[in-house]
């Protein structure tokens, strides 16, 4: 019968291993574009859509493989689904849980900014008042580099 | 453009150095700047010390806060066109 063919095929461990090898691939892009591309790639960084529509798609092919899986008692092919699983799960929870920080106010806008005094890379002391008379980003950074 | 961290300056050097930074890069280990500008970050280094908020700020020519971003998560922040955006809208 067709069904016992399928449920016997390995169909469903390739499944697994396509949506694994999906939701892998797509999480170590998000890291590639993180670490290696730094701001060259700021929609990957900030929004990871690229990276979703891998893990998505790893998860889409986990599922079916789930359905499979159940019919054929394949522990392997489980196995890998599970794996994407907590994988993309993971992968969620690092990235907008892990990363998040408390929130901050920053200055009011509109307000003056502080003036201050501090030392640059060359030990030379940096005034607010030095930029007078045009515009200036201050860029804060969380440093311990 | 200026960065302002917590970090002393032979660390800003190394760092200037390696990435070729030209802009200044303001050390700040006592978080007078950082506090001045609210933006102290209690035991969010990797030591458990105070550090900043991955922000950005920008003033105009008379010192004025003009457009600020203050992240919530540290992986998002405002991309180059961002800035410019912001840069334009100051300039007008």
């Amino acid at each position: 019968m067709a069904t016992t063919r399928d449920v016997r095929s390995p169909r469903s461990r390739t499944l697994a291993a396509l949506g694994l090898a999906a939701v892998i691939c797509g999480v170590v892009l998000y890291f590639v574009a993180l670490f290696a591309l730094g701001g060259r790639l700021p929609g990957v960084r900030n929004h990871a859509v690229p990276s979703w529509i891998l893990v998505g798609g790893g998860l889409a092919l986990s599922a079916l493989d789930v359905r499979q899986a159940a019919r054929g008692r394949r522990l392997l092919a489980g196995l890998l689904a599970g794996t994407s699983g907590v994988l993309a799960l993971a992968f969620a929870g690092f990235l907008y849980a892990v990363l998040a920080v408390p929130e901050a106010s920053g200055p009011a806008i509109g307000s003056t900014a502080p003036d201050f005094a501090l030392s640059d890379q060359h030990g030379r002391t940096v005034r607010l008042a030095d930029f007078r008379g045009r515009p200036l980003l201050l860029v804060f950074y969380r440093g311990h580099w | 453009m200026a960065g302002v961290v917590v970090d002393p300056v032979e660390t800003n050097a190394r760092l200037a150095r390696d990435a070729e930074v030209d802009y200044p890069i303001l050390s700040d280990p006592e978080l007078r700047a950082i506090d001045a500008y609210a933006l102290r970050h209690r035991g969010g280094g990797p030591d458990g010390g105070d550090i900043a908020h991955s922000a950005s700020v920008l003033l105009d020519g008379e010192g004025i806060v003009r457009w600020t971003s203050v992240t919530r998560n540290i992986r998002l922040r405002p991309t180059p066109d961002d800035v410019l955006l912001a840069l334009d809208r100051v300039r007008d």
